[in-house]
């Protein structure tokens, strides 16, 4: 466990020295504060407002930090620093598994900061929604997110930097509406939408801004379907990685 | 197919690299049957584009192998137990240029297992050892080619592993840097280290090793102890004062003769004409009779042996 520890230390600690991170939290901080400014333009609904825009930018956030996984991989294949590493007595699962590791701790930090924003600046606008219900929309969110990394890690085995994230976005938009286009579709085309992941719990932060109560259980379910659905994303690319030659 | 004795052996390792597609492919190695024994240093050498990274990647389990089988530390290629005793430097030392060299050797203690309790005594004696110790601090983006070898050689070394395997750990450096990187060789030697590396510097695998394989298109073409190989086969036989009634008796036996002062050099082809001449000189009433092993330098072995096999193969293709 040690090994997949330091692959995720290493590809988090990597991310974190980017000055890019702290601008892009900083702006997403200050554009959740700017919420409450809006009140004209929102017809008196600057609080729901900031609320859904909160939870916009928490998806943001998350979003780009899972897109480190699809050119990490690829970026470390180049660089030939996949060389040094995997010449050590590293399985390949075990490196794989680390990146996705990493790259979740990554998104959990920067969504925790942008929620936390977010119930801040909510109670202090009197809003009347409560901290634990935006808590729990987070968790929600996240759960989407590290879905959405397992699918870079996979993308990033056999695809190039640019090509593994423009993929992961593509899928990531068509996924976000799969409920309804798994429910249109049929015969092979809904089969292959259902491998897809369900993105329509990342609406969630809508949920909340509707004073939907989220229950504990919908929480723990969201993230079990995280879990599996990683789990099977990983054990894909795994194979793929193995037969990949380290050049 | 393991040899106990080698502590590397390949049979028949191939590997065609295939373009996408399916257009075309290319063999960059081809039926490799390799054997280093243990405890030696061994020189891989080759031109540019043989093979020899291919080799090592394969060797460490990086490149899968299209056909062909081989062991390292009796263990399959590849294998994690196996890699627990293996040091490697690769060709392109890539460490990640925002680490520091304590932060990326800790970064490698951890995936080689070390214990937590002495991953910074083994950190210190590796950068010891590369004499970086006063640089432990500095960032590896900020460091020369020479420096990021010795990091790499540190990293390599760190977990005291049985087998070192070098890709040209002398490539790219002054002559500053590669009088310390042979001086980090040596003593790895010295204490018992098995080393495997490649390099184009011939003059200094002479020096290095004892053991040397010539891979050339893909192609294991010369391999064994590097004195067998220099043995040019060839004897010299040196005396003075030589009767000259005796040149017409030796003539037969002698491919050269060259008179130097009082001095007779006598070049012959092999052992029975060194016996044949010996007893005639001596019979003849000559004392001073030395004689002295013919050896080739490295390079000129080099290439030689690739300049037959470069013929043999063009041959080869032009008979079809």
């Amino acid at each position: 466990m040690d090994d997949i520890m330091v692959i995720a230390r290493s590809t988090a600690s990597r991310v974190l020295r980017m000055k890019a991170v702290y601008f892009l939290l900083a702006i997403g901080v200050c554009l959740i504060a700017s919420g409450q400014l809006y009140g004209d333009i929102t017809a008196g609904q600057q609080r729901a407002y900031t609320l859904d825009l909160g939870f916009l930018l928490v998806t943001i956030v998350g979003v780009l930090c899972a897109l480190v996984a699809c050119f990490d991989l690829p970026r470390e294949r180049r660089e030939k620093t996949m060389v040094a590493l995997l010449s050590r007595p590293l399985g390949r699962d075990r490196y794989l598994l680390g990146k996705f590791i990493g790259v979740c701790e990554i998104a959990l930090v920067c969504m925790a900061i942008m929620a936390a924003a977010l119930v801040v600046i909510s109670a202090q606008m009197g809003s009347g929604w409560s901290g634990l219900e935006i808590i729990k929309g987070a968790i929600i969110l996240f759960a989407g997110v590290v879905q959405l990394a397992s699918i870079g890690v996979l993308l990033g085995t056999f695809l190039k930097e640019w090509l593994a994230t423009v993929v992961a976005l593509i899928i990531f938009w068509l996924v976000y509406a799969i409920g309804a286009l798994a429910c249109t579709a049929k015969g092979i085309t809904h089969t292959l939408l259902l491998l897809l992941p369900n993105f329509t719990i990342m609406s969630a932060g809508g949920l909340v801004v509707r004073r939907v109560e989220l229950e504990w259980i919908m929480v723990l379910h969201a993230l079990m379907l995280a879990v599996a659905y990683s789990l099977a994303m990983l054990v894909v690319a795994g194979f793929i990685f193995r037969r990949k030659d380290i050049a | 197919m393991a040899n106990l004795d080698n502590i590397i052996n390949t049979a028949g390792l191939t590997k065609i690299y295939h373009r996408l597609l399916g257009f075309g492919s290319n063999l960059a190695v081809d039926d490799l049957n390799l054997a280093v024994p243990e405890g030696c240093t061994f020189g891989f050498l080759g031109p540019n584009g043989a093979g020899k990274t291919t080799t090592i990647k394969m060797l460490l389990g990086l490149i899968n192998p299209t056909r062909g089988s081989g062991d390292v530390l009796g263990r399959e290629l590849g294998n994690l137990e196996a890699k627990e005793q293996i040091g490697f430097l690769p060709e392109e030392p890539a460490f990640g240029r925002h680490l520091k060299a304590r932060e990326f050797l800790n970064l490698c203690a951890g995936l080689s297992h070390i214990p937590r309790s002495q991953r910074r005594r083994r950190i210190d004696l590796a950068l010891d050892v590369v004499g970086l110790s006063d640089r432990a601090g500095g960032r590896l983006g900020e460091f020369s080619k020479g420096m990021l070898q010795r990091v790499g050689i540190a990293q390599a070394m760190l977990h005291n592993p049985k087998l070192l395997i070098l890709d040209e750990p002398l490539t790219g450096l002054d002559p500053a840097g590669r009088m310390e990187i042979k001086r980090i060789m040596l003593e790895l030697t010295r204490r018992g280290k098995t080393i495997f590396f490649s390099s184009h510097i011939l003059s200094d695998v002479e020096e290095l090793c004892d053991n040397v394989g010539i891979l050339n298109r893909g192609r294991l073409i010369l391999s064994g102890p590097l004195e067998k190989l220099l043995d040019a086969g060839g004897v010299e036989i040196i005396v003075e004062d030589m009767p000259s009634a005796l040149l017409e008796k030796i003539e037969p036996f002698v491919t050269g003769m060259v008179k130097q002062g009082r001095r007779w050099v006598l070049q012959l082809g092999d052992e029975n004409a060194e016996k044949q001449v010996k007893k005639l000189l001596t019979e003849g009433g000559c004392h001073n009779i030395r004689d002295r092993r013919g050896t080739v330098k490295l390079e000129e072995l080099f290439m030689q042996t690739i300049e037959q096999n470069d013929i043999a193969v063009g041959k080869g293709v032009e008979n079809g």
